[in-house]
This record gives C-alpha cells, sequence and structure tokens, in this order.
C-alpha cells in the first residue's frame, strides 16, 4: 500500500500536497519524493449531491499527515474527527481505506 | 459555524437578507421572497451547508467603463482606496482568514473612512461563511455584529442580492460587487436604490489554490458629482 505522494522542499523540508513549482516557505524548487500513508482526521463531512463521474453521497475528511501537510481525502470507512487512519493514494486521490 | 459557535440560523439570516434585496433586482436569478424555514429545510448539499448556501452558477457577464475623471458622466464613481493581499498561510490554515485583515487598516486610512461610514458594502460571497470572514477582517466585526448591523438597516449588504442570490456568472463573478456598488453610486439602483449613496466597499476573493482562496482584494469607492 502506497501513501499520499508529498514532495518535500530539499533545501528546507516543508512538504507539499498537491505538487508545487517552488517551496512555498523558502522558494526553493529541489523537491524529494516522501510516501506518506499515516494521518490524523481534522474534519469530515458528507457531500451528498456529488459531481459527476461519483455517484452517490460521497465522504471526504480532511486528514492532517504525519509530518506532512493537510489532504483532502475521500473515506472509504468511518471517520470521526481526531481519529488516526491510514491513507493510500489512487489516480491521483488520497483515500481512507483500510 | 463551530470557530464562531454559529447555528445554521446565522448563515440563513445573510441568505434571507440578501433575497430581500435581490427582490428589487431584475437581474437576479433568485427573485421570490425566502422564509428562514425554508432556508432551513434547503436539501443538503455536504453538511452542514445547504443548497441555498452555495451560489447559483449563471451565465452573464458584468462590464464598467473606466475613464478619467473629466470625462466621466456625473454622477461616477471613483477609486477613493484599494488593497490586494495573497493569503500567506499557505493553505494551512482554516480558511477562517483572507489576508484582508493585514490590509485593513491601510485601506480605511487611505480612503479617509471607516467601516461604519460606508453606504453600500458589496462583499463576494460565494458562500455565507465568506462573507463573514471578509467583513470580519475588514473590521466590521464578528458575525452577530454583522447581523445585528444588517437587522438594523446600518449596513446594506449585497445590494444586488449578491451571487448568492443574483448568479454566480463565471469568472465574470469578480465584478458582480463592483457594478452594483458603481451602480449605487451613480443613482442608477432603481427600486433598491439606497438613499444618498456616497461611499462603497467591494472586495473580492478566491483563486482556491487547494483547500480556499489564496487572494483577496478590496475597494473603498466613492461619489463624484
Amino acid at each position: 500500500v502506497s501513501g499520499v505522494p508529498v514532495r518535500v522542499c530539499a533545501r528546507c523540508g516543508h512538504g507539499v500536497f498537491p505538487e508545487r513549482s517552488l517551496c512555498p516557505r523558502c522558494g526553493a524548487g529541489e523537491w524529494a519524493l516522501r510516501e506518506i500513508a499515516r494521518g490524523r482526521v481534522e474534519e469530515e463531512t458528507t457531500v451528498l449531491r456529488a459531481p459527476v463521474p461519483l455517484d452517490g453521497p460521497v465522504r471526504l475528511a480532511l486528514v492532517r499527515l504525519a509530518d506532512g501537510p493537510l489532504v483532502i481525502a475521500r473515506l472509504e470507512r468511518d471517520a470521526a474527527r481526531g481519529d488516526e487512519v491510514e491513507v493510500t493514494y489512487q489516480d491521483g486521490v488520497p483515500i481512507v481505506r483500510i | 459555524m463551530r470557530e464562531h459557535g454559529l447555528p445554521r440560523e446565522a448563515y440563513g439570516e445573510l441568505v434571507v437578507a440578501q433575497r430581500r434585496w435581490a427582490a428589487l433586482n431584475p437581474h437576479a436569478v433568485y427573485r421570490e421572497p425566502l422564509s428562514l424555514d425554508e432556508y432551513l429545510s434547503a436539501p443538503v448539499v455536504a453538511d452542514p451547508l445547504c443548497l441555498l448556501d452555495c451560489v447559483p452558477v449563471v451565465a452573464g457577464a458584468d462590464a464598467v467603463v473606466v475613464t478619467t475623471r473629466d470625462r466621466a458622466r456625473k454622477p461616477a464613481a471613483s477609486v477613493a482606496a484599494f488593497a490586494a493581499v495573497v493569503n500567506v498561510d499557505d493553505q494551512e490554515g482554516s480558511g477562517l482568514r483572507t489576508g484582508l485583515g493585514e490590509v485593513a487598516p491601510a485601506l480605511w486610512e487611505q480612503a479617509g473612512l471607516a467601516p461604519r461610514d460606508v453606504d453600500v458594502v458589496s462583499v463576494y460571497d460565494d458562500y455565507p461563511v465568506m462573507v463573514f470572514v471578509q467583513l470580519a477582517d475588514l473590521g466590521f466585526g464578528s458575525p452577530p455584529d454583522v447581523l445585528d448591523a444588517v437587522r438594523a438597516e446600518r449596513l446594506a449588504l449585497n445590494t444586488s442580492g449578491g451571487q448568492l442570490a443574483a448568479g454566480q456568472a463565471g469568472a465574470a463573478g469578480g465584478l458582480h460587487g463592483v457594478v452594483e456598488a458603481v451602480r449605487q453610486l451613480r443613482g442608477l439602483a432603481g427600486e433598491r436604490q439606497v438613499a444618498d449613496c456616497d461611499s462603497a466597499l467591494v472586495t473580492g476573493y478566491g483563486i482556491v489554490g487547494y483547500r480556499y482562496g489564496i487572494c483577496a482584494s478590496a475597494a473603498v469607492l466613492r461619489r463624484v458629482s
């Protein structure tokens, strides 16, 4: 299981997702790739009227990756604020599955 | 809602108030009266936001003519103060600050006015929360303060109905508040004309980086007679 591909600034260590050209903290443009699979749920909601091509209610969470940035993830299991979760990455979307 | 301890009724009151203005705007897409009960029973889109918290997407356009003070047909609107800011929290905050707080003191000083002085306020309203957030950053107080001022008719807020009632015309949405403010300053707002409108505040907010807008702007306009 792969985690979310976080770009970590080679100069200052700041992690960003999605990827950026320049580090918003120090301005450098060299990145190392680090996959982060652990995180904690900060917010969650259910989108009842999801845009195409998604069908039916879609649950979304704001997840703080361990030593990393905030990402918006699709919830495919129950999770509440404060829960520690594992985040996978599929077709460009962070997903909480396990 | 959680950060400010607001019930859904707080967003609803703002939406209902803007709808009252929209009834007087023949160009608004939602013109029929709206009650708070109707707001509260609207379909939920993503808890806690309902359909009436989300801008209706419409086709439309905005335009303003910019010219010299001498050539402008009077009364005209002039720019008394302007500020634009990038939100430097880099998507790591709650999204409940816009950066306008950093530029608000200079904006009001340049305009020679205070928030309570402006006759018409056009705030970029993609969602009710962003109206509250920008007004707080610009010195209009907390959401309950704003609702008090709206109730007491001390604050003429989004007098076109705002985008929440008039519609968000794609990229043209950014000029929506400017057009309304200029109409009010020029005395061209028809049934919804605010009497003796001499000054207006307009804001813009947006370019969603990942979770929320990355920049904001504000201008104070004055009538030129």
